[in-house]
Parts: C-alpha cells; sequence; structure tokens
C-alpha cells in the first residue's frame, strides 16, 4: 500500500517536474539521475580526489523486492565498508571489528528532486546543459550548476546518456578550483547482482548501535536555541533529537539546506573532546564552537563562510 | 542508633537531633539501608501493600541513566551598557578584518601569491590592522573523519547529495586523511 502511495506520488512529482522543464533539458536530467542512482543495479569502481589525495573505492548497488541494498568498500588504506540496507546504515571502521549501525527513521529514498529542491537550485545556481563527454568508456550528458554567490559550491555533473546513471562530478569553488571530484572508472550498468554481495557480515564484529528505540524524534517547535540569520537559501528542512551510535547523550539535529547543498547543525553538550576550530575535508567542511556549556558544530559539502555564519547565528533564545 | 531511628520515624526527636541524624543518613550507605528495613518492618506491621525491596535503587537508577534535556537555560538579560552599540561595531570592524585575513591566510596556504599581490588596497590596510589587533579568526583544525563519523553519517541521511548522486555520495563519509609523502 505504503510502496503504491509513493509510486504515485513519485509520479506526480516527476510528471509535474518535467512539464515544468520541458524546454530546458538540464532539469529533467537533473531529475533523470535522481531516479537513475536509486533504481538501477549497477557495479563499478570509482576514483574520489580531494587536496592531494586520490582514494580508490568499489560499489555495488541493487534495487530488488525488498528494497535499495548498497555496499561502498574503499580499496586502498585502512579496510573501510558501509553498507546501506534500506533505512539501516552499517558502517565498518578501519580497526576491521566495529561496526557502527544508524537507523534511519525519515526516508530520504525519495528517487526524485521535490519541488522546493528545484526551486531552490533554479534561485540559486545557474543550471545549464553543457556538452557531451565520456567516462569510463561511456558517452556523458554534462550539466552545469553554477552557484550565484560565494556560500555555495559549483557543480558539474557527467550523466550516463544511455540510463541517466551519475558516472562523474567534479565540486568546484569560487576561486575555480576544484575541491573534490569522483569518477568511475568501470561499471557495468544492469545486468544481476548477488544479494548476498550486499549484505553486511556481522559476525564476530563489535556493533555500536545508537540507544533507544525510535531515535530521531522530532524536536519541538521551542527547541531554546534561535539560529539566524542563515546564508541566503539556506532553509530549515529538519530538526530532530536523535542519539548518534556510540553516544550516551542526545543531540538536537538542525538540516538546513539549498535544494543541492546541505548542512547540519550538531547542538549537545561541551565536553573536554570540543576543539573550536575550522576543518574541511574535500568538500566537507566542519566549524566547531562553543555556546555557553554547549557544543555547536556546523558540518556539510559547503564552503567555509556557509559553516561559520549558520554556525556563528547559533544563540540562546532570549 | 537505632532507638534513634525509630525515633525519628516516630516524628519524636528534636528538630537539632532529626537533623544530626539526617546528616549521617546521607553519608552511612549501612544506616540508609537500616532505614529502609524499619520501613519495610512497618509496612509488614500495618500491612502495607509491596513495592518490591529496591524499589528505591531503581528509581535512582532509572534517573541517572535519563537523558539531560537539551534545551539551554534562559539567560537573563543584562541592561545593555551605554557603549554597547560602539563596542558592538567595533567587534564588527575586527570581524571583518578578522575573515579578510584569514581569506588571505588562505589564498597564502594555497600559495596562490599572483592574488595576493593584485588583492585591492583595502585589504592590504586591512592585514596591517589585524596584526596589531589580532582579531579572533577560527583556528584551523585537523579534519578528522574517524571521530567525526558518526556526525558525517548523520548527516548523510539528510543531505540532498545522496538524493542526486546515490551511494557514491558516502565517500565523503568513509574517506580517510592519509600522509602524503612525495
Amino acid at each position: 500500500m505504503k510502496q503504491a502511495w509513493l509510486a504515485c506520488l513519485l509520479g506526480l512529482v516527476t510528471a509535474s517536474a518535467y512539464s515544468a522543464e520541458a524546454p530546458d533539458g538540464a532539469f529533467a536530467w537533473l531529475q533523470r539521475m535522481a531516479t537513475a542512482a536509486h533504481q538501477l543495479n549497477y557495479t563499478g569502481s570509482f576514483v574520489y580526489q580531494h587536496g592531494q589525495q586520490v582514494e580508490t573505492s568499489r560499489i555495488t548497488h541493487l534495487t530488488d523486492a525488498t528494497g535499495e541494498h548498497e555496499k561502498l568498500v574503499s580499496l586502498d588504506g585502512s579496510p573501510r565498508q558501509i553498507f546501506r540496507n534500506n533505512d539501516e546504515v552499517y558502517c565498518f571502521l578501519a580497526d576491521d571489528k566495529t561496526v557502527m549501525v544508524d537507523k534511519h527513521h525519515v526516508n530520504t529514498n525519495f528517487p526524485a528532486l521535490l519541488p522546493q529542491q528545484i526551486a531552490g537550485l533554479k534561485e540559486y545556481y545557474d543550471v545549464r546543459l553543457d556538452g557531451r563527454d565520456r567516462v569510463a568508456g561511456r558517452d556523458c550528458q554534462v550539466i552545469y550548476l553554477a552557484p550565484k554567490d560565494q556560500f555555495r559550491y559549483g557543480h558539474r555533473l557527467w550523466a550516463d546518456i544511455q540510463t541517466g546513471l551519475l558516472l562523474k562530478t567534479s565540486t568546484w569553488s569560487d576561486q575555480k578550483d576544484i575541491v573534490d571530484q569522483f569518477t568511475f572508472t568501470d561499471i557495468k550498468i544492469g545486468g544481476p547482482i548477488d544479494r548476498n554481495d550486499v549484505i553486511p557480515v556481522l559476525r564476530g564484529k563489535k556493533l555500536v548501535r545508537s540507544t533507544g528505540e525510535g531515535n530521531a524524534q522530532p524536536l519541538p517547535i521551542d527547541t531554546g536555541w534561535d539560529i539566524g540569520p542563515t546564508p541566503p537559501g539556506f532553509k530549515k528542512i529538519m530538526a530532530v533529537k536523535r542519539v548518534l551510535p556510540g553516544a550516551s547523550v542526545p543531540v538536537n539535529h538542525i538540516v538546513f539546506s539549498d535544494g543541492l547543498a546541505a548542512a547540519s547543525v550538531f547542538i549537545e553538550p561541551a565536553s573536554s573532546k570540543t576543539t573550536p576550530g575550522l576543518s574541511h575535508q574535500g568538500a566537507m567542511h566542519m566549524y566547531t564552537r562553543r555556546v555557553a556549556d554547549y557544543q555547536i558544530q556546523v558540518l556539510g559539502e559547503v564552503p567555509s563562510a556557509t559553516v561559520m555564519q549558520i554556525g556563528d547565528a547559533v544563540s540562546v533564545r532570549k | 542508633m537505632n532507638e534513634q531511628l525509630s525515633a525519628l520515624m516516630d516524628s519524636e526527636l528534636t528538630e537539632a537531633a532529626a537533623r544530626r541524624l539526617l546528616g549521617a543518613l546521607k553519608n552511612d550507605a549501612q544506616l540508609n539501608q537500616r532505614w529502609d528495613t524499619y520501613h519495610l518492618l512497618g509496612d509488614a506491621l500495618r500491612k502495607t501493600p509491596q513495592m518490591s525491596a529496591d524499589f528505591g535503587a531503581k528509581v535512582m537508577q532509572r534517573l541517572a541513566s535519563e537523558p539531560t534535556v537539551l534545551a539551554p537555560r534562559r539567560q537573563v538579560k543584562p541592561a545593555a551598557p551605554r557603549f554597547a552599540l560602539p563596542l558592538a561595531a567595533s567587534f564588527a570592524a575586527v570581524s571583518l578584518v578578522g575573515v579578510l585575513t584569514w581569506q588571505m591566510t588562505q589564498v597564502n596556504q594555497t600559495g596562490q601569491t599572483t592574488s595576493l599581490a593584485t588583492a585591492p588596497t583595502v585589504q592590504r590596510v586591512a592585514l596591517t590592522e589585524a596584526a596589531a589587533t589580532q582579531p579572533k579568526v577560527p583556528e584551523r583544525v585537523l579534519f578528522s573523519s574517524a571521530a567525526s563519523r558518526s556526525y558525517l553519517l548523520a548527516h548523510q541521511e539528510f543531505s540532498p547529495s545522496y538524493t542526486m548522486e546515490g551511494f557514491p555520495a558516502y565517500v565523503r563519509t568513509l574517506s580517510e586523511q592519509q600522509e602524503s609523502k612525495p
């Protein structure tokens, strides 16, 4: 029943998005990409580059009658893997003994861009088609998203012409420097995938779960915190109280998004481990500060100016 | 001591003696247990319906494991001092200088000295002023994806990058800083 309802809604959303975007092919391509990423079966290797670093990973994605199953394995450095089994995410840590289990309670696997996301994209980015190219031996359509201000990164996306699957993406700063990019080097789309191949083997592993069933509860309207003003276009899309895997105290988790990029704000009691400052890895920036006895942590695939402005906008409601 | 306990139960102690005994109860686990036993005996004699023997201990345990409520304490707004406005203005100026300096250090770090040379004069002035005032800029700390993995996972759940890019977006969670050697 739920499936049928979702399919119906998806049809509506896709139909409206397509009709609104008929003259401009770029948005139709973005929709196609979102659907392909979650509904196609594929397996392949890709290279992830950020700063001076290059990492290789292998990915397998399977959608069948039981839902969506995916696996991401690092091929170099310490052995790390992530599995996603519908709403459960298993993160195998570098020691090869511990597995972090996070249960996602909100259905975010919606394989389409929602109308408000498209509205955000239109307002804060110039979106257009940017010719054709070849990635992993396949012909691609390039889609170009140029930000209209310095609070978000620019993107270039390479979508497989035949299936719509994203085969390469590069993220760049307002100085036109590439901050990170991933590229498939080989990929097999379609064909049979063994389900056992995308199910995590947990025997002999130490599981670190988030405590408490019914985690990620919606926050009350008055959380006692004010966040604002946020950078242009970053609207609050989610606010929950949750216990992260391995933690004992709940955090307030509030997410701001412009439709494409997102920044998460985590508010929790400060501890001795709280180190205020700014750090980044590829496109991911993290900004930590203290407000009274609390640690404010802002994290997202956005420029430093964005995490800092959001972090500095957090205050105790007077 | 036992007599005093039963006297306390029957409210027959003087205020001073009661206070002394309550103080002793706070620190003496054995005495505390005896106090519980006396009540249990009293309940049994009066045929009061029983709760489990360690009911109190269980309540305390539950209280201790109760999550902390995250809403911050309301702060009493202090009366605004007269120099608040000029102070705020100078803070704004300092933080502007801070951002500018920080951006310039960024430029320096990436080695693009060309943009530094062509930077407008106002920024160069800002730099010298900044050196004098030493504004508060965020410290650069090392990004440890290992330490922040649970936050990255939680963020990824709601990030539209997963809708658009699919599972490859999780590579940012999995990534690990490696030592780069020439």
